[in-house]
């Protein structure tokens, strides 16, 4: 009897005992009592990014998303959505088009959070941003953000800079980075990147894209994939063409392992997705490339070139082809002073300068001696855009060649002829023939020009 | 009868353990989080319910106190003006604020607004330090509401957020741009009627006010009969249209002063609590004496030349010196008279020609007794020696050559009769020619 009692009871105690539960239901909801009434702003977000990509931006400063111990002020409202259509534009938009809409939706990291200054560190440097874990990415210094400002320090190219140099941690943190990659500057590694002795300069003489590339190979790989794509390939060679040999090598293989690692680890073909962000630059932001340091119009630009030797009579031409417009107004050119009783054989362009340009054609007189005819051109070359423009100099120059040109068998044939193409027309200063390959030993040793409008009317020769 | 104990004892039992949630007994009535959700909405329901918006006034760690007006609306918006600029003080903008719990109820500022300016870590928005701006805060701890006032407190700097609900003449007084007019009218007025402040009876104790625009700090020495300096201490201060106000509470004569304001006459009174008021008092010469504070190891050992306007005194040694060196086609960049120790003084002249820089020097044996100084010549450079005819008005004074010639000064306060002049001017009086001196403003 007596047990019967006590397991009854005990039985009882067993199921009051577990009441306690209801002391832990407390309603965090009630500690927020914020509930904003999403601004416009707000809805921009949620339609733009978080609807179409799950991404969520926070802009209302929240210490704890960041390091809690620093002072790091919020963005200003205006910021916001320049901000982040920037990102829409030249980075999730791309890879959408690129890699497909399912990748950009799987990688993309999932919350951006904003903070409208940098965050110092005891070292002095700045933060400009940070990925965790791929899935949040911090964007620091959004105040000083300007779209109008593409170039500048805080202008766009900066700031997805740092937004590509994120994502591509991501990347990595899903495929590992080639350990190819690592070997190439292995010795240069140096966390104290901020070292003083660590300039720019010698960053590049080391074969590193920035400075910052220095700290690790993980940020090299960043760096990398970040320059390339944001400041594109022209700026790109002009880094590689203006270092060191051995350092224009280590920087190609990087930019080589970086290729490789999009087409192999995720099948991007990087150089349309660099194609397709420096197109974005330019339409939307207006941004413009680089002049071209290794370009044809540059090297007029910085007097590399003597002359150019155009003498149809050459192999190249067999080799390479000729322009039928140009060879006739050559012929035709020829017949005329023939008919005169003298024999042109072949022409040149001389450079004395950058501004510069001295049409120089060679003939011979009946009895087979060779003179000259000179007539003297200003040149106004824009590397950015290649376009060169000659006009005619006055007066001409009073060297016996030049007294030659003005003389009653030469002049109607160079005012009918070559003045007028050469003055009319705008030229495109270019290496040709544009077939000639890298790897061609004759590589980079013609040039010439073609008319603006009409790139099938072109000469080029032999280079002095 | 078995039976029955065992009942008892699972009653007994029963009572032991049926402790449900509800059945305890709350400290403070209700569950705590309803208790945050109250204070939470209070908070709100008070910053948006102020019809004309608020005056407010914060601290800063470095950079002394700011005043703002505030407007705060239910869509989380608050819109702001701040005495940091004339362009701030002028044109309102909006921001966002919210208010959430962690550990304190918490007024957080989260988008940029005029109260960032004092936050933000670089250096070249608002001239703060890297890194720490001016030491203040965005994010502001509730510490209590009293009458139509809220106060919080900075959550990593703790520095105090003072709000006072505005009433309609107010808010239109900050929305005509009255904060700067305020600002500006109450430093003119200040520079033209003050020299040295102070509250107080002479031969009493006295506070000795001095008002540091840059600094946004009022500066307190108290100053005891004797004219020696007990305790210095500063409090940053905020403007609103019609007032600077203190931070924290001055204490004096067991009342407690909360601001300043333009007097009727020509002088600003200090408000207490309690609505009632005292002058602020001016002086020529500064409260303390100069013994205090002119020795090779107090606040100030040199006296150096700069150019003040209306000292009333017939000789001026350094400008007549720098007339000279000026004569000849040389600029002078430094000059002063320092107690380099406890045994050895000097004048010290730094000038330049158009191609380079010198310096000449002379230095002095001396003994300091009490304002009693004695000045014999002790050793000088070559450039003194060569800039001998420029320099003579001072060895005129204090005597070259003969190393037992002892001089016999006072050090003393002199005065310029311009108000604009707020710097404690130091003399050197020859004793037996009173007219014959040095002066100049101390400097450390």
């Amino acid at each position: 009897m007596l047990k019967k009692y006590l397991i009854v009871c005990l039985s009882f105690i067993l199921f009051i005992s577990c009441n306690k539960e209801a002391a832990l239901e407390v309603d965090m909801t009630q500690y927020n009592s914020d509930n904003p009434v999403p601004s416009e702003l707000d809805d921009w977000i949620m339609s733009t990014l978080t609807n179409v990509y799950n991404i969520d931006v926070i802009y209302r400063y929240n210490r704890n998303l960041t390091d809690v111990s620093k002072d790091i002020a919020p963005p200003k409202l205006d910021r916001i959505k320049p901000v982040m259509e920037a990102v829409l534009n030249l980075y999730l938009k791309p890879y959408g088009e690129l890699a497909g809409e399912a990748f950009i939706k799987k990688y993309a990291p999932k919350q951006y959070v904003l903070y409208g200054s940098v965050a110092y560190n005891s070292n002095g440097s700045v933060t400009l941003g940070t990925a965790d874990g791929g899935r949040k990415v911090i964007l620091y210094d959004v105040n000083n953000f300007k779209t109008g400002d593409v170039e500048g320090s805080s202008g766009v190219r900066r700031k997805l800079r740092t937004i590509h140099h994120e994502f591509t941690h991501i990347l990595n943190q899903n495929v590992i980075i080639p350990p190819e990659f690592q070997e190439i500057t292995k010795a240069d590694y140096d966390s104290d990147w901020t070292n003083s002795a660590n300039t720019e300069e010698m960053a590049k003489e080391l074969g590193f894209v920035s400075r910052y590339a220095r700290s690790q190979y993980t940020e090299d790989f960043a760096e990398m994939t970040a320059h390339l794509l944001i400041h594109g390939q022209i700026w790109f060679d002009n880094y590689v063409f203006t270092a060191p040999e051995d350092a224009q090598e280590k920087l190609r293989k990087k930019e080589e392992q970086v290729v490789q690692y999009f087409k192999t680890a995720f099948n991007i073909d990087f150089r349309e997705l660099q194609d397709e962000i420096n197109n974005r630059l330019k339409e939307i932001y207006d941004a413009h490339d680089p002049a071209d340091l290794n370009s044809f119009a540059a090297w007029l630009d910085t007097e590399k070139v003597d002359k150019i030797v155009v003498d149809l009579r050459e192999d190249i031409y067999n080799e390479f082809g000729v322009s039928e417009v140009f060879q006739q107004r050559w012929l035709d050119y020829k017949a005329d002073v023939d008919g005169r009783g003298r024999f042109p054989t072949f022409m040149q362009f001389n450079f004395a300068s950058d501004v510069d340009m001295r049409l120089e054609i060679e003939y011979l007189n009946s009895g087979g001696s060779s003179y000259f005819y000179y007539y003297d051109f200003d040149m106004d070359v824009e590397p950015e855009t290649k376009e060169v423009r000659f006009t005619k100099r006055i007066p001409e120059g009073d060297s016996g060649a030049h007294n030659n040109g003005q003389l009653s068998h030469g002049l109607p044939g160079f005012e009918e002829f070559w003045l007028p193409y050469l003055t009319e027309n705008i030229f495109i200063a270019e290496w040709l023939p544009s077939d000639i390959d890298k790897e061609h030993p004759d590589f980079r040793s013609y040039g010439g020009f073609y008319v603006k409008d009409d790139p099938t009317d072109y000469f080029y020769g032999t280079l002095e | 009868m078995r039976n029955n104990i065992f009942l008892w004892i699972i009653m007994f039992l029963f009572t032991l353990i049926s402790c449900e949630k509800s059945g305890v007994e709350h400290l403070f009535e209700t569950d705590p989080e309803t208790r945050v959700s109250d204070t939470l909405k209070f908070i709100k329901n008070e910053l948006t319910s102020a019809e004309y918006g608020w005056k407010v006034g914060l601290a800063t760690g470095d950079k002394g106190g700011y005043g703002f007006y505030m407007k705060f609306d239910e869509n989380d918006q608050v819109s702001m003006l701040s005495d940091f600029s004339e362009e701030s003080a002028t044109d309102m903008l909006t921001s966002t604020f919210r208010l959430s719990f962690n550990f304190f109820a918490s007024l957080v500022f989260d988008t940029y607004n005029y109260i960032t300016l004092m936050h933000d870590p670089v250096p070249g928005v608002a001239g703060g330090s890297a890194g720490t701006g001016y030491k203040s805060d965005i994010e502001y701890s509730f510490v209590r509401a009293r009458g139509d006032s809220l106060i919080f407190a900075g959550k990593k700097y703790k520095h105090p957020l003072i709000m006072v609900k505005a009433n309609k003449q107010e808010q239109e007084a900050y929305l005509n741009g009255g904060l700067y007019d305020f600002e500006k009218s109450f430093k003119d007025f200040y520079n033209d009627n003050y020299q040295f402040a102070y509250l107080g009876e002479e031969g009493q104790l006295r506070y000795a006010i001095e008002l540091n625009y840059d600094g946004k700090e009022i500066q307190v020495s108290q100053i005891n009969a004797d004219s020696g300096i007990d305790t210095v201490f500063s409090i940053p201060y905020y403007n609103t249209p019609f007032s600077i106000e203190l931070i924290q509470d001055l204490e004096w004569e067991n009342e407690t002063i909360k601001s300043f304001k333009i007097g009727s006459k020509d002088a600003v009174d200090a408000i207490f609590d309690n609505q009632n008021k005292t002058e602020l008092k001016s002086q020529l010469l500064p409260l303390y004496d100069i013994t205090e504070v002119f020795a090779y190891n107090k606040n100030f050992r040199k006296m150096t030349w700069s150019n003040i306007p209306d000292v009333q005194e017939q000789n001026h040694v350094f400008n007549e010196v720098n007339d000279l060196f000026a004569a000849t086609g040389r600029t002078i960049s430094e000059m002063y008279f320092e107690f380099t120790n406890s045994t050895t003084a000097r004048v010290y002249v730094a000038y330049a020609t158009t191609a380079s820089s010198f310096s000449a020097a002379v230095t002095y044996k001396y003994r300091l007794e009490e304002d009693k100084l004695f000045i014999k010549y002790d050793d000088h450079n070559g450039n003194w020696n060569t800039r001998s005819a420029q320099v003579a008005p001072v060895n005129n004074l204090f005597g070259i050559g003969d190393k037992n010639d002892e001089r016999e000064f006072r050090i003393e306060w002199t005065s310029s009769a311009d108000k604009s002049v707020k710097v404690p001017i130091g003399a050197i009086r020859s004793v037996d020619n009173p007219t014959d001196l040095l002066y100049g403003e101390l400097d450390r």
